[in-house]
């Protein structure tokens, strides 16, 4: 499912237009994104978490030239689907 | 920092910046949030723009150890959700630390040297001061230039040096030329200022002795023609290099207005416009479409509704029909219970009688007739009665939000759907019309 038929699923759902649904989704993802930013924890219930974790530096070997690179810290975003979610994953899985 | 934003705080921060009531943000949440895991269990991946990627992978069982028992067990296979973001929202998130690089470690570099990074970045500099000051007292600087980067190379191999020696190369030749145009423009400068203490002494004294005024004017000539030579050298240089930035940049045009040119052609393509036209025609052209699909539009809708209201309308007639039927069954039941056998001829007499009756039966005959009139759940609490309402639906209405707006509760929203005719109360879609039953409990 990409962005379009996602998009056009959630208007048929929601019975607004796709153009409005797509500006609501795109500000909705902004309003999550800058609490994201601000490192605060985006939980939805059924669904999972959204969190922003630091990852440290660290020394990162080439396997076939073995050249070693040093890789910078850097912040990244990490979604922990919720156990709701999981199960019926894993249903989905079965079905 | 770190506060658990729920989906309820998220919702009002969409209404307060998306204009809309609060309910109404909830709901799309809670859609949002909906949709994509149905989509991601039935799909098993679902792509959002500005989000990421949600997927569904498949993990093959695998045997693993107890690490306080040593006892071998199996990890069953099962499916996990795997979320990869998008590479803008990776970067708005990875902000702060985006100025770093991945940056190459030689083969025996430790982490005591690892601080010696920043000193081979302070050494760069260093050269940059040697070129500035080299053109300086000698004006012809370019036989030197070329003798010095050369030792600069060969001590360094490595390539980033190699770059900087260029650089630097490039950057004495500029400040040569600089310089060069420095020393030229100096010169002149001092005759102007010879020049006007001349014309000043002329003016101030007329005793001025002559040949001290002559002698610098020979000067001046021949200091002029030189430098006039020199700029016409420097002159030519210009020109050939602006010739050359000139045939550069109307490349750049052409290929620029080549591209404009067909991406136009592109997105023309499909709603081809006659290019004779002009803006305002084209425009008014535009205008003219739009209101033909508006019409389009409207029409149907209006066609849509005509249907419904014919629809009740057959109902209504199916119910008359239903109901003289009954009440001539009742009149054939009075026919024969009262005058028996023989046929009566004066039926004044008995007509009032029968309508009476029959104006008694309706109340008693309007529940079956009525619950065969319109579609009823079985096994459910109440009857569909009758046609409370007609709902167009707008942007942002749900069953549910009906249900609750005429039940308060809203698990009836399965007898709008019956009446309705709604197939997945999902999906409701705008300027589709709604029917809201008129709900009766079931008695005992």
């Amino acid at each position: 499912m990409n962005n379009k038929e996602f998009i056009s699923e959630l208007s048929a759902r929601t019975s607004y237009t796709i153009r409005d649904t797509q500006s609501l989704v795109t500000t909705m993802l902004a309003e999550l994104t800058s609490q994201l930013e601000n490192s605060e924890v985006v939980s939805v219930t059924n669904f999972g978490t959204f969190e922003v974790k630091k990852k440290l530096e660290r020394v990162m070997v080439n396997p076939t030239t073995g050249q070693r690179m040093l890789v910078p810290p850097k912040l990244a975003i990490n979604f922990r689907p919720a156990t709701a979610l999981k199960e019926q994953v894993q249903k989905g899985g079965e079905a | 920092m770190t506060t658990r934003i729920t989906q309820a705080e998220l919702s009002s921060l969409l209404a307060a910046r998306a204009d809309i009531p609060v309910a109404e943000a909830e709901t799309f949440v809670t859609r949002f949030f909906e949709t994509l895991s149905s989509g991601l269990i039935h799909e098993k991946l679902v792509k959002v723009r500005g989000l990421g990627t949600f997927k569904v992978i498949d993990v093959n069982p695998r045997t693993s150890v107890n690490i306080n028992t040593g006892e071998r067990y199996e990890i069953a296979s099962h499916a996990k959700v795997s979320f990869t973001p998008d590479s803008s929202l990776r970067d708005i998130i990875n902000r702060p630390f985006a100025g770093f690089e991945t940056v190459v470690l030689n083969e025996n570099t430790d982490q005591a040297q690892m601080e010696a990074v920043p000193q081979a970045a302070e050494e760069e500099p260093e050269p940059l001061p040697q070129p500035i000051a080299e053109p300086e007292p000698e004006p012809e600087p370019e036989p030197e230039p070329e003798p010095e980067p050369e030792p600069e190379q060969e001590p360094e191999p490595e390539p980033e040096p190699i770059i900087q020696a260029e650089e630097t190369e490039a950057e004495e030749q500029v400040e040569a030329t600089e310089g060069g145009t420095e020393e030229i423009t100096a010169p002149e400068e001092a005759e102007t200022i010879e020049e006007t203490i001349a014309d000043e002494g002329t003016e101030a004294e007329a005793e001025a002795p002559a040949t001290i005024a002559k002698t610098s004017v020979v000067q001046e000539a021949t200091v002029v023609e030189r430098a006039e030579v020199v700029r016409e050298a420097v002159h030519v240089h210009n020109l050939n290099q602006n010739n050359r930035r000139r045939w550069l940049t109307n490349c750049l045009a052409a290929i620029a207005i080549l591209a404009v040119g067909y991406c136009i052609g592109y997105y023309m393509h499909p709603m081809p416009l006659p290019s004779f036209l002009s803006q305002e025609e084209t425009a008014l052209l535009l205008n003219y479409r739009q209101q033909q699909q508006d019409y389009a539009q409207r029409s149907e809708q209006i066609s849509r509704q005509q249907e419904a209201l014919e629809q009740q309308r057959q109902q209504q007639d199916y119910d008359r029909t239903r109901m003289e039927q009954t009440r001539d069954e009742i009149m054939a039941e009075e026919g024969i219970t009262v005058q028996g056998a023989a046929t009566s001829t004066d039926t004044a007499a008995t007509r009032p009688a029968a309508t009476a009756t029959a104006t008694n039966r309706p109340s008693r005959s309007r529940e079956p007739s009525e619950t065969l009139a319109y579609p009823q759940i079985e096994g459910g609490e109440y009857y569909i009665v009758g046609i409370r309402d007609t709902v167009i639906v707008k942007p942002g209405m749900t069953l549910l939000n009906l249900a609750i707006k005429y039940y308060k509760n809203k698990n009836l929203y399965i007898y709008i759907c019956k009446l309705s005719n709604v197939e997945d109360p999902n999906r409701v879609h705008p300027n589709q019309i709604l029917l809201i039953p008129e709900l009766q409990r079931k008695e005992e």
